[in-house]
């Protein structure tokens, strides 16, 4: 199924601006275990870019980060605050809007960031996720995008695990 | 100088920690790059067992202020501000008199680096060497109608001085063990050395409520029992060393620990156990500790 979809993307490259943001993420840390240590997590992740709200929950063993209206959080920041505040960060799941573009090489995709100010590579996507990414690509339909972060040398991508449209 | 040869049994170096951690020493856990942790903590210490017809009674009490500050995720450095009151009563030829001074101690500083750390959800190890100096800022020629006060009972003690250690600590959500190993190296001044102090200090801390965790940022309560073991070798004056000085001492601690995420507040009793000390050195009572952490 994914050699039928990755074709398709050749013809459907748009050009516009694009937005995309992270709105909420939350962000599992290793070595947190007692309410003292993770205000430390929550001071620091305050500190992150336009990070508005922190919940740190430490049975969970998570931080969870909500961002201001109209804003998006970095996740890189995001991660480097955790390691900031001395402790380990683990899985980072992310809730993002977006509209979906090409990727930079044949069969990618991404979502792009308002005034091209970057962009979140799509990856491990499932078939089922796909074909509704596609959708979306053709009619240039802003999406909310869930899912898991995975990190490479070239820098975060997500991990799509859920799709919905932005309800405006 | 067998009249304050307790003082040796250190104040200073058992002030030095934060973050939730034993009452009584130091912790390897984190503070956060760029944060800051204040704590407020109060000693009593009181010393009446003396052999001799001097009925010496030595009672300390100390108001030392902590400031940590994260440089990075793996240095902190710590500021330590005793104000300090101590009093000594004693029978003489011509009765039973008093001495006593109060005021500014010698400040601390000191630098803790996290060497090692593995983490796990909800749990984690770490090692944390330290070192550190006690600078001179306490007066150390105070004099009261009887003369010079003896160096140990001075403010300060005139002196740099060394102090080094590591520190361990496992920690998970039901249960917190520290051990640590420090010593610290006095330097003469005024003719004076006070003798050379080395500790191994243990806690367990034992999350008593709640029983079930919820979710969120819970506050903790722990029991606390920590053992303080205290070796002090013999001061010197004028070259000789005071043959009534130094020896050790064995503490058990036990205390409770109230901790949410910006404060903790805790107390315990040092108790002397085991006191194996030199001649007719002052042998303490024990020592009662009041403190209050703030996750600034």
């Amino acid at each position: 199924m994914r050699l039928v979809w990755k074709p398709l993307l050749l013809i459907l490259l748009l050009a516009s601006p694009l937005p995309a943001q992270v709105i909420k993420a939350t962000v599992a840390v290793d070595g947190m275990a007692c309410p003292f240590c993770g205000y430390g997590i929550e001071k620091r992740l305050l500190k992150v870019d336009a990070v508005e709200k922190v919940t740190i929950d430490l049975v969970a063993g998570q931080a969870r980060v909500i961002a201001e209206q109209g804003q998006s959080i970095d996740v890189q920041e995001v991660r480097r605050a955790v390691e900031k505040a001395g402790f380990t960060p683990g899985s980072l799941d992310i809730e993002v809007t977006g509209r979906v573009v090409a990727g930079p090489k044949e069969g990618d995709l991404q979502l792009r960031f308002e005034n091209d100010e970057g962009s979140l590579l799509l990856v491990d996507v499932a078939d089922e996720i796909a074909l509704r990414l596609l959708e979306f690509l053709r009619g240039d339909i802003p999406v909310t995008l869930r899912g898991e972060i995975r990190w490479s040398d070239a820098g975060p991508a997500l991990s799509p695990e859920h799709i919905e449209e932005v309800r405006r | 100088m067998a009249v304050f040869a307790v003082w040796g049994f250190g104040v200073s170096l058992a002030v030095v920690h934060v973050a939730a951690a034993p009452i009584t020493f130091n912790t390897a856990l984190p503070v956060a790059e760029g944060e800051g942790i204040v704590r407020i903590q109060t000693r009593y210490l009181r010393s009446t067992g003396d052999p001799t017809s001097a009925q010496r009674k030595l009672e300390v009490e100390a108001l030392s202020l902590v400031g940590v500050y994260g440089v990075t995720d793996k240095l902190a450095l710590f500021a330590i501000l005793p104000i300090l009151d101590k009093q000594l009563a004693l029978t003489t030829s011509n009765g039973r008199k008093r001495r006593q001074v109060s005021g500014l101690g010698d400040v601390t500083l000191l630098g803790r680096y996290t060497l090692f750390r593995r983490d796990r959800p909800g749990r984690t190890f770490r090692l944390a060497p330290f070192l550190g100096v006690e600078a001179p800022t306490g007066e150390d020629d105070r004099r009261d109608g009887l003369g010079g006060l003896p160096p140990p009972l001075q403010l300060g003690s005139g002196s740099w001085d060394l102090a080094f250690g590591s520190v361990a600590t496992w920690q998970t959500l039901g249960w917190q063990l520290d051990t640590s190993i420090a010593y610290r190296v006095n330097d003469q001044a005024n003719a004076f050395e006070l003798g050379d102090e080395a500790r191994l200090d243990i806690s367990y801390q034992h999350r008593l409520l709640p029983r079930r965790l919820k979710a969120g940022l819970p506050r903790f309560l722990y029991g606390v029992l920590e053992s303080n073991l205290v070796w002090a070798g013999r001061n010197r004056a004028g070259g000789l060393a005071d043959p009534d000085s130094g020896g050790f001492i064995a503490y058990l601690a036990p205390g409770i620990q109230l901790v949410s995420k910006r404060l903790i507040v805790e107390a315990g009793v040092q108790i002397p156990i085991v006191r194996a000390l030199h001649g007719a050195a002052l042998e303490p009572d024990g020592t009662a500790i009041l403190s209050m952490r703030v996750n600034w």
